[in-house]
């Protein structure tokens, strides 16, 4: 068997040697350049340098859905995912937003084209036994094998845990127990799964032609994540700040990274409180465990406070002109201070979030980001990564305990 | 305000203190001590920034206080091995590891006076009251930040020193007020004023000392003074704000949990 290395086949053997470090998975692999990756599934899979594929014939087509809308075995939890109506619809730019309604304050409307992400090791174990550290989980009691590469943007043929019109996408059923029996309807069971890089050895549930070639551009980079769409200013303020008359007005946006990370012993809205963590197998019906990715968190301003406002100008004025039309990406972002944010003519970005109610620029001359305690980003784009890799929940709003796997790489 | 946020965590920590009959946690007092850094206190304190500035400090004052121990794990970024902290050395990777949801777990030591920390001095300076609480493991602490008189001048954080790159010298100072001005929308005063998730793998125990040293060295992560220079220098120093950049770093980086450090000892 290859020694593992997860997923850095892509990097220098220095790099190789480092990311086999630091991910615990033992020896890399001498040769370097053809590096051994291990799916979670445990079957080794040789990744070709070059421009050769890397993902296997069957990758292109869809597998059947593990489960459907009307399936609804007892003692059974059934795990989808969801972008919700965020990642879904989008978001629209009104300036007087509804309470609980996800605006950009600084007038832009979002549309996202694709979510990929790649999920792996689903699981449950015996309910934590610390009620002040959510990541102390029991014993292991059952687990997903397999890794799955899924296009969260595109919608799903179950109701979405936040209820119509949010849809999920099936993803797998846990029917019983690794040791056998079946599962305990009065047993909270910790529900955790991981982030993981895309990887030649995922299921494809959900890609389409021009997803799977993404994907694979995702396996040959070590990213877990790729989210894509567009960004139109939708703000009516007149007078606003001379830098603003050469932002773009449409941008698109192209984010690709690796986060790998556990999201352990997740709380689960559906227990009747946001802060109680377990999914409950039910004597009469299907249990649910939708993996949910809030997107919102890639525009927060913010760490350290919830639903901060998010703004889309940090990024607009790092947009680059790509065959006309204006792209940004995150390496547009790398060595962009938080706290002193700058647009490509290393001018101030200004604050023009004041056209929205409820917000109120601190300095209209100067939009800038809070750290939340935060010492150890650098630059803009490991504030969006950051904040980013804290989005993976349970049943809409349940939060996980996020422990990274790996280190944020680009 | 304050007298609302302490009788809160007095109760709270009470509430510990309680269930220590119950599950055999002995109740403790415990000596506290505040310093900075531990260096050579005859040198000035002198750094370079992540933006290549030399900074020398002349003055770093924190009104630190009171202390909460907290039985939260730490956000994973502060409890990376030595060994996944020499990767991020090598590779391009980003140091933004953990999350930012830190729930509220649960306080089972306090220190609630508030005391004037000299983070210049290495000397650790004890702290009339000490500390008290039960002799269970905490995995984290928190400070809390509050503006006050006498030198800091009705600031919570002062600081002042000299910035040097490329020939161009820039003579600072500036201060950290908590007010509404530091309220994210969503967030409140509370939160802008705690510094939450400290790494502090300790049980109090009694007998004992708790102690806390503040660094200062990445108070101006980000910052570039040369935004300084293009006001008027009063007494021969640039004064920053919340209004330009190197304010702005100031104020995120001086309530970063990377600037302050929690042991216990087990004797004093």
């Amino acid at each position: 068997m290859k020694a593992p290395v997860c997923g850095y086949a892509r990097l220098s053997s220095v790099t190789l040697v480092l990311a086999a470090l630091l991910s615990g998975c033992g020896d890399p692999d001498p040769a370097g350049s053809d590096a051994g990756v291990t799916d979670v599934g445990g079957t080794d899979v040789v990744i070709p340098a070059g421009d050769a594929a890397v993902l296997p014939p069957s990758f292109a087509t869809p597998v059947p859905a593990a489960f459907t809308a009307g399936t609804r075995d007892p003692r059974t939890i059934q795990v989808s995912i969801s972008s919700e109506e965020l990642g879904q619809q989008g978001a629209d730019y009104t300036a007087t937003p509804a309470e609980g309604a996800i605006v950009l304050v600084d007038g832009w409307e979002l549309r996202f084209t694709r979510i990929l992400v790649t999920i792996g090791n689903v699981r449950l174990n015996q309910p934590g036994t610390s009620a002040s550290d959510q990541s102390m989980v029991g014993a292991a009691v059952a687990s997903v094998p397999g890794a799955f590469a899924v296009d969260v943007q595109k919608p799903g043929p179950l109701t979405g845990a936040g209820g119509a019109p949010e849809t999920a996408i099936p993803l797998a059923v846990i029917r019983a127990p690794a040791a056998g029996g079946a599962l305990d309807p009065s047993v909270r069971y910790a529900f955790s799964y991981d982030a993981v890089a895309a990887t030649p050895g995922a299921v494809n549930v959900n890609l389409d032609a021009g997803g799977v070639a993404l994907y694979e551009q995702m396996v040959r980079r070590g990213w877990s994540q790729y989210v894509e769409g567009t960004a139109t200013y939708r703000g009516t303020t007149t007078g606003l700040a001379p830098a603003f008359a050469d932002y773009p007005s449409a941008v698109t946006f192209r984010l690709g990274w690796a986060a790998p990370a556990q999201y352990l012993n997740c709380n689960n809205p559906d227990n009747g409180s946001k802060d109680m963590p377990g999914v409950q197998p039910s004597a009469s019906t299907a249990a649910r465990a939708q993996i949910t990715f809030h997107l919102d968190h890639l525009f927060w301003g913010a760490l350290g406070v919830e639903d901060p406002p998010p703004h889309f100008d940090h990024f607009a004025s790092r947009a680059q002109l790509v065959g006309g039309v204006s792209v940004v990406t995150l390496d547009d972002l790398m060595g962009v201070v938080p706290t002193n944010l700058v647009d490509r003519m290393m001018r101030p970005v200004p604050d023009r979030g004041g056209q929205t109610m409820g917000y109120t620029p601190r300095n209209p001359g100067a939009l800038s980001l809070d750290l939340g305690g935060n010492s150890s980003l650098r630059d803009v784009r490991d504030f969006v990564t950051f904040s980013a890799r804290a989005g993976g929940h349970l049943n809409a709003d349940g939060l996980c305990f996020v422990r990274p796997s790996g280190p944020i790489t680009y | 305000m304050k007298r609302r946020a302490l009788a809160l965590a007095l109760l709270v920590a009470g509430s510990a203190a309680g269930c220590g009959d119950t599950t055999g946690s002995e109740r403790v007092s415990f000596a506290v001590e505040v310093g900075g850094i531990e260096r050579d206190a005859a040198q000035p304190l002198a750094f370079t920034s992540d933006q290549g500035w030399e900074i020398t400090l002349s003055e770093a004052r924190v009104a630190l206080g009171p202390l909460y121990l907290n039985t939260i794990a730490p956000l994973e970024s502060d409890r990376r091995s030595p060994l996944q902290r020499l990767g991020d050395l090598l590779l391009p990777s980003a140091h933004a590891l953990g999350e930012s949801h830190l729930s509220s777990g649960r306080i089972v030591a306090q220190v609630t006076t508030q005391v004037e920390v000299d983070a210049l001095a290495p000397a650790l300076v004890a702290v009339p009251g000490g500390g008290d609480g039960v002799s269970e493991p905490a995995l984290t602490g928190e400070v809390w930040l509050f503006n006050r008189d006498g030198a800091l001048g009705g600031a919570a954080v002062r600081v002042a020193g000299v910035a040097r790159r490329e020939g161009v010298e820039v003579p600072f100072e500036g201060s950290l007020v908590i007010d509404q001005t530091l309220v994210t929308t969503g967030g409140s005063l509370d939160t802008a004023r705690k510094v939450r998730g400290i790494p502090a793998q300790v049980t109090p125990a009694g007998g004992g000392a708790l102690r806390v040293r503040v660094d200062p060295r990445g108070w101006f992560e980000g910052a570039d003074f040369r935004e300084l220079t293009a006001g008027t220098a009063r007494e021969g120093r640039y004064r920053f704000t919340s209004q330009d950049n190197v304010g702005r770093a100031f104020i995120n980086r001086a309530r970063a949990r990377a600037a302050f450090g929690i042991t216990f000892s087990p004797t004093r």
